[in-house]
């Protein structure tokens, strides 16, 4: 555009001009020749039990399965160490274990100050000139080692990844790739629901994940706001705040909600499409920089009560507000062809129905909504792969997620079971897998005869029934010295424990850590006592009872020494935790708390789980080939997937090939 | 007259919407460009703005001569800004007369320009803003169901007191113009609904009165139902993107018309 700017002079070069810009206006298009080959396909679906993928394929529910299982191959698929999908995926995409890509927990700490922070992506604060950011700001993805498309990309093989957890932001550069499970919300959370009530309800406060606005109806409107992304011209990052107006008709029959240019009519039990709200943050006159996100409106009621929830703020992906494709455009061109659709990780809110703000009915339909844009957007990106061939990796989140919140209602014997539980929610997952059965119906038709279909799950499933507090068992085994031990419910690591009492604490959900000399701040366990002090916690561990049932509480006790391997090893926890099945670590636990008691009921809606022993929960493999391992596992499969291009296996994936005898 | 400028638009744009909004938007400047060149042309005092150019110029020279002396150079800066305030009271005038086809090129090309028709599938919402009465209550106005298929309604109508407004949410079900048709008080009246995809001329307000006839020429106003003031429908924005920013139709327009106009100052042989 601007070599022809300069050239200008002539009315000649005007009509050129006129010409181009009509061009720059209209649509590019750029397609290779032939489609590469081989094409692999790999279908990933977070949660997928074999079990229960066994059982209901038998129970003739899913023929497409059957029908794949016969023809190729079906097996459990070994899982990572721990069975956490962020540890799990990674083990995916680099084909190593987290000794090698680094990621070990949903959580990470640190050692010195026990601050907690999610392990996937860290942010970096930009530099400002006259607090005007100038650069250097975003987020870095925490993962190591390279992904399996990086090796593809190099060798000029098209591949597109679409929303492999733990990819953010994304790595690649030819290959197009959008981030999944870790892409935060434009508030920079994992999910934070919004629920405007006139009528809060009496737990509002102990809300996570969401938070209640209390509203008046004055005249039939109400006047409020909707809390958008930090300002980044702020240097204290105050958050957005764009007025948000809910007229009410005065027979409550029906409202609008009004939002930035935008009018969205509801009535209640209805939910709105993706609406995009606009928030300004320019220094002096706001509009002049905006940054635009996307929120959908589901109106609960209207009367007696105004029950209004908005989900979360997602990056709009006609504009996103930070990268979560490469190449940064690729996610632009989505949403051209599609629209508007989720971009967060974790899409279906689950904090929404352990609050209650959505009740099960609600939160299904949600989900279901979910999986209706995820088969979307591999419709979508099935059409570019058939022209570009190559690799293509789709993600599903629906499955994991669903079934952490149906467990219970399927489950009898489950703690938080309920009679009332709606039918919905109890036929939920089985719903789900007959959902992915006609999904791989609609995918195999269409495929080519020398095509490899992979299907694969990252981990399966377990019921969570009770929940142990590590700490409190460390308290109790005299590992750990609390200042007052009469005050052990609530209490927190960094404020209540008498760290030179202290030999060993548990933060994340399967970590248990030495106090360290030189590694933590009052650190009591030297290099020497380190091993004894590991075995007798080990010992105690595998001896632990459930004092209700005297089921055993662990069943195994990882050395990352002996499980790991890789330059990271060392930042391992110093024993991984594989609980046995129904048992998990508590939430607390995660965080650096305590329990009243070493192990409780879990009476949450969180009620099935998977971070146990990684022998409790494999994932599964379906391939349409032989497979000729019988003990497949995840790390082997980027090494198939890269064999299937012939691309030898890069020195530093721990896997083998199933493909090869 | 509107109604005549409103035809002789739909005539040129009607087939110009085909080859897509950036060509059409470019050969709508370039005229634009030219008539205004021809116009300024016209109206303006060429040589007294080549004499006040000039006389810039003398006492620009003035000052870079005498950059030694700083009297003689404030005397300059003076003098440059004098004569340039006389260089624009001799543009000032033209600038006046063009004005008004101006805001009538604008008022007549935002339908075709400023949106988009919708796509059948979506969404939006119809309003009839209202003379509100003494005591706030709105009239009884009913939106009713296509015969043609070409839209559902499907909500109730959501009364608005403080705005004077009744809101319908409608679904658009086929594609091309319909009529949205609405009665209050035994009377009946209708307002175009305009799905589809191209650029066809898309309407989105149809008023009453003279004001209403001069703002909004693509449909004919309100005859009748008096208690009814406009109708109101959402329809997408329409994005002009220019190196990387997306702006309103109106800003390209002007800044292409600038540019082409700046372009063709010189073989037009027109001063400015
Ligand atoms: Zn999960």
């Amino acid at each position: 555009m601007r070599a022809w700017l300069c050239r200008l002079g002539s009315v000649r070069a005007l009509a050129l001009g006129v010409v181009l810009l009509a061009a720059a206006g209209g649509c590019g298009s750029e397609e290779p020749a032939a489609p590469v080959r081989p094409r692999v396909l790999v279908l990933g679906i977070d949660g997928m039990d074999p079990a229960r993928l066994h059982e209901l394929m038998r129970a003739g529910k899913l023929p497409n399965f059957a029908r794949l299982a016969r023809d190729g191959a079906f097996l459990p698929l070994g899982t990572s160490i721990p069975p956490q999908s962020p540890v799990a995926w990674s083990d995916f995409s680099t084909g190593m274990d987290a000794g090698g890509h680094g990621i070990f927990d949903f959580l990470r700490h640190d050692h010195r100050t026990l601050a907690i922070a999610e392990s996937g992506a860290e942010p970096k604060k930009p530099s400002r000139l006259l607090g005007i950011p100038i650069g250097g700001g975003g987020m870095v993805n925490l993962r190591h080692g390279r992904a399996f498309w990086e090796h593809l990309e190099e060798r000029g093989i098209p591949a597109t990844v679409c929303r492999v957890p733990a990819n953010f932001p994304p790595v690649g550069r030819q290959a197009r790739t959008f981030s999944g499970l870790g892409t935060p919300d434009m508030r920079g959370t994992q999910g934070w629901f919004t629920y405007y009530t006139d009528q809060p309800p009496t737990d509002a406060d102990s809300f996570s994940g969401g938070a209640v606005v209390e509203v008046k109806v004055r005249d039939h409107v109400v006047r409020t706001e909707l809390t958008g992304p930090p300002n980044l011209f702020c240097e204290d990052e105050t958050p957005v705040r764009v007025p948000l107006t809910v007229f009410l008709d005065p027979e409550r029959t029906v409202a609008r909600i009004d939002v930035g240019e935008e009018r969205v009519l509801l009535v209640p039990g209805e939910w709105s499409a993706w609406v995009r709200v606009a928030f300004p943050m320019a220094p002096l006159y706001a509009p002049l920089y905006a940054e635009t996100g996307i929120v959908r409106f589901f109106l609960k009621s209207l009367s007696p009560a105004l029950r209004l929830y908005m989900s979360s703020v997602n990056v709009d992906p006609a504009s996103p507000a930070f990268p979560i494709s490469t190449p940064p455009d690729a996610i632009r061109e989505q949403s051209r062809a599609l629209g508007l659709f989720h971009t967060k990780g974790m899409p279906v809110d689950t904090k929404a129905l352990q609050w209650e703000v959505l009740d099960e009915g609600e939160f299904l339909l949600q989900a279901l909504g979910v999986l209706e844009e995820e088969e979307r957007l591999l419709e979508h990106e099935l059409a570019g792969w058939r022209r570009r061939g190559g690799f293509l990796f789709f993600y599903f989140a629906t499955v994991d997620q669903v079934n952490h919140m149906a467990w219970s209602a399927g489950d009898a014997r489950h703690p938080a079971h309920r009679s009332e539980d709606s039918p919905a929610l109890r036929g939920a997952m089985p719903l789900l897998y007959r959902e992915m059965d006609r999904i791989l119906g609609r995918v195999r038709d269409r495929l080519d005869a020398d095509t490899t279909l992979i299907v694969m799950s990252d981990h399966g499933f377990a019921p969570f029934y009770r929940q142990a507090h590590v700490n409190t068992w460390l308290a109790r085994e005299g590992f750990l010295a609390l200042f007052d031990p009469g005050e052990i419910e609530g209490a927190r690591l960094q404020e209540d424990v008498d760290w030179l009492r202290t030999r060993a604490y548990a933060i994340g959900f399967n970590g248990i850590y030495l106090n360290l000399e030189g590694r933590e701040t009052m650190g009591r366990v030297s290099a020497r006592n380190r091993e004894s002090v590991l075995a007798e916690i080990e010992r105690k561990l595998l001896a632990w009872r459930d004092p209700v049932n005297g089921k055993p509480v662990v069943r195994r006790v990882y050395r990352p020494g002996a499980v790991y391997s890789g330059p990271l090893v060392d930042r391992a926890p110093d024993l991984i935790l594989g609980y046995a099945r129904g048992y998990r670590g508590s939430n607390r636990t995660a965080l650096g708390e305590f329990g009243r008691v070493e192990i409780e009921d879990n009476l949450d809606r969180w009620s099935g789980d998977h971070m146990m022993a990684a022998e409790e929960v494999p994932g599964i493999l379906l391939m349409n080939r032989p497979v000729k391992s019988p003990h497949p596992r995840l790390v082997d499969l980027p090494v198939t997937i890269l064999e299937l291009y012939g691309i030898p296996r890069p020195p530093e994936m721990i896997g083998a090939s199933l493909i090869r005898e | 007259m509107n109604r005549i400028l409103a035809a002789v638009f739909a005539a040129v744009l009607a087939p110009l919407g085909a080859v897509g909004p950036w060509l059409a938007l470019g050969v709508l400047s370039l005229v634009t460009a030219v008539v205004m060149l021809l116009v300024f042309r016209l109206v303006s005092n060429q040589a007294g703005i080549r004499r006040a150019k000039a006389r810039v110029v003398g006492q620009l020279l003035a000052i870079r001569l005498f950059k030694d002396d700083p009297w003689m150079t404030v005397r300059g800066l003076g003098g440059a800004l004098r004569e340039n305030l006389g260089y624009l009271r001799h543009a000032l005038f033209p600038l006046l007369v063009m004005m008004v086809p101006v805001g009538l090129i604008l008022v007549h090309l935002d339908p075709w320009f400023a949106r988009t028709p919708l796509q059948p599938g979506a969404v939006t919402r119809v309003a009839v803003v209202v003379a509100p009465g003494a005591d706030r209550s709105l009239p009884a106005v009913e939106l009713h169901p296509s015969d043609t298929g070409a839209y559902r309604v499907e909500t109730p109508p959501l009364r608005i007191p403080s705005l004077g407004e009744i809101d319908w949410r409608v679904r658009v079900e086929g594609a091309g113009s319909s009529e949205l048709r609405f009665s209050v008080d035994g009377k009946t009246f209708a307002k175009e609904l305009v799905a589809g995809t191209g650029m066809p001329r898309v309407n989105a307000v149809r008023s009453r009165g003279l004001l209403g006839a001069l703002l909004y020429p693509g449909e004919p106003t309100l005859e009748g139902a008096p208690a009814i003031r406009e109708v109101v429908v959402d329809y997408p924005a329409r994005e002009f993107t220019v190196l990387g920013l997306s702006m309103p139709w109106w800003l390209a327009f002007f800044l292409l018309t600038l540019v082409l106009a700046f372009l063709l100052k010189k073989p037009l042989r027109v001063e400015a």
